[in-house]
């Protein structure tokens, strides 16, 4: 049985009491996720009981060390359905995004080619991109979001039979981190290799920690995630790379650990693909965190997790329809028809009508409820739909019904207090 | 477990972040009368045209608030002043309340604007850093 309420014991910080003396209802966990004792306690072991440097010292510890970084690395690759080899190490998605850019960007693109990425993206899956753009003089489009909040894919398919090899990057998000959609990753990658030979890197920060995800089948060439939105811990992440790509993609790192030889004027660089990407000391206490957190997730089943998330993600949209101060945002409009269902994924972002989302988030607070307001990075997406901020509920395992009724009677008060 | 200097370090850390530095966001005290009365009727809303107009685009970044503000100058003094643009209460009511605080004054005297100021006119004596930079977006005007 997957109970939130059980859950929630796992998780200290959800029990630790406010300063207002009211339970934490934390719907913030699209900014990021909180963590388990187990990930907790594995960071800690870590450093108590294995610490040293991976690689270098012959002895005991440095033993130990290693075998947690490679134990942690096939954990982690493994729940994402890849090999270890495919798996490069980072610090967050951002860092993932800029590696894909820095490294296969920097090297492919020419002058006068196309990238595109999406309206929707986070600024980590935009930024990059104009900034390669910029340097390579090559053009950067942004593919639209259709008023009903979908990627639109009929602008997809004219752009990419028009530009045809022209275009070398696609990147897009599988969930939007405001608007909640899901999008069709296996149709979009079969239309972007229908008419081109671009890569396509895939912004996976929002949708693994509620989707089963199996990197080889998604088809993509490149992923990135966070292990801070998925129950581990901050400041690690991974870029997974198709095996197929590997040898073509240079690092963008340099420095100890990723050699093979070092003279005085050049190096060449480590066969293992492995080392070839984890320049300098790698964070093994975070990813020993993160290997715990993929198998409490693991353990769970993330086919329930995903269950879970649906469910609540229509239960708030039914609960906030019928507030006829609010205004959702992203896919909805079907939402009764079933059509949409399935469709979203994680979080539900919502306009007030006539407050704003930080004051909406600061009256929620002062009722426990802690929520995100503002532009989520995606001020393109809000500029593109004429909105200032919105405010944003998003869920994890330990999520509850009763978390978003509490949330939803606190919105109440957000009544009482600006008609006032 | 811990020696006396782990406690030490360890309290001084568990200080810093938790409620000794009692700069609430508390609601209550957040949303005062003269904060909702001048959200809900911000003065000095529009935009001043001619000749001698001075115009500031203020931009929150991290929210999405954005003030236009255009003065005129007349005698080294502040003639008139006002502002459009969209922002969450806090800010509102801060650009509604300095604008009135500037009409009249000399350009040295407005310079002078600072968040204590601004903490004053909006009847706090406080605000919770995660708001400061609602509060004080005004203080982009110099
Ligand atoms: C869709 C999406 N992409 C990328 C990121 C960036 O993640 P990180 O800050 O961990 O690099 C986020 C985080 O908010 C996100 O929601």
């Amino acid at each position: 049985m997957f109970d939130p309420h059980m859950l929630q014991q796992d998780f200290p910080i959800l029990s630790t009491p406010l300063k207002s003396g009211k339970k934490l209802i934390y719907l913030d966990n699209a900014a990021t996720s909180q963590k388990p004792q187990v990930v907790i306690d594995a960071i800690t072991q870590y450093y108590k009981r294995d610490n040293a440097n991976v690689h270098r010292g012959i002895h005991e510890l440095g033993d130990r060390s290693t075998r947690s970084w490679h134990e942690a690395r096939k954990t982690i690759a493994t729940f994402f359905g890849a090999t270890p080899e495919e798996l490069v190490m980072t610090r967050n998605t951002t860092e993932g995004l800029n590696m894909v850019a820095y490294s296969y960007g920097e090297a492919c693109v020419r002058e006068g080619d196309l990238i595109l990425t999406t309206v929707m993206d986070h600024h980590s899956n935009q930024v990059p991109w104009q900034e390669l753009a910029r340097r390579k003089k090559a053009r950067l489009e942004m593919i639209p979001v259709t008023r009903e909040g979908m990627l639109d894919l009929e602008w997809l398919e004219r752009k990419v039979k028009v530009e045809g090899e022209k275009v070398k990057i696609v990147a897009f998000p599988h969930v939007s981190n405001t608007l909640g959609t899901l999008n069709p990753v296996e149709k979009i990658v079969r239309l972007v290799r229908a008419f081109t030979k671009a890569v396509i890197a895939l912004d996976a920060a929002q949708s693994a920690p509620h989707l089963l995800i199996n990197f080889d089948r998604l088809g993509v060439d490149f992923m990135a995630v966070s292990a801070h939105k998925m129950l581990g811990p901050m400041g690690i992440g991974a870029l997974f790379i198709r095996q197929s790509l590997l040898e073509n993609v240079s690092p963008w790192l340099f420095g100890g650990g990723m050699i093979g030889e070092v003279t005085k004027e050049r190096a060449t660089f480590a066969d293992d693909l492995e080392d070839r990407f984890t320049a300098g000391t790698p964070d093994v206490a975070g990813a020993v965190g993160w290997a715990a957190a993929c198998e409490y997730l693991s353990k769970l089943d993330m086919k329930k997790v995903e269950q879970h998330d649906k469910e609540l993600v229509n239960y708030t949209l039914e609960k906030l329809q019928a507030i006829p101060e609010v205004e959702i945002v992203g896919p909805v409009e079907r939402v009764k028809r079933y059509e949409v269902r399935g469709k979203r994924c994680g979080s539900v972002a919502f306009l007030y009508k006539g407050v704003h989302a930080h004051d909406v988030a600061q009256v929620l607070d002062s009722e426990g409820v802690a929520v995100r307001s503002g532009h989520h990075c995606t001020m393109p997406l809000h500029a593109a739909f004429g909105w200032a901020a919105t405010t944003r509920v998003s869920f994890n395992v330990y999520t509850s019904k009763e978390d978003i009724d509490v949330f939803v009677r606190a919105l109440g008060k957000v009544k009482e207090v600006f008609e006032k | 477990m811990y020696s006396f200097m782990d406690k030490k370090i360890l309290n001084n850390w568990l200080l810093r972040a938790s409620f000794q530095d009692d700069k609430t966001g508390n609601m209550d005290d957040l949303y005062k009368e003269i904060i909702l009365d001048h959200y809900h009727h911000p003065r000095n809303v529009g935009k001043l045209e001619g000749g001698h107009i001075v115009h500031v685009h203020l931009a929150n970044a991290g929210c999405g608030d954005v003030f236009d503000v255009t003065y005129q100058v007349e005698n080294g003094k502040i003639a008139n002043i006002a502002w459009q643009g969209e922002g969450c209460a806090i800010s509102t009511a801060s650009m509604s309340l300095v604008s009135e605080w500037l009409k009249g004054k000399t350009l040295e005297e407005a310079n002078g604007l600072d968040q204590k100021t601004i903490l004053s006119l909006l009847g706090l004596d406080e605000i919770a850093p995660v708001r400061e930079k609602c509060a004080f977006l005004p203080l982009q005007l110099w």
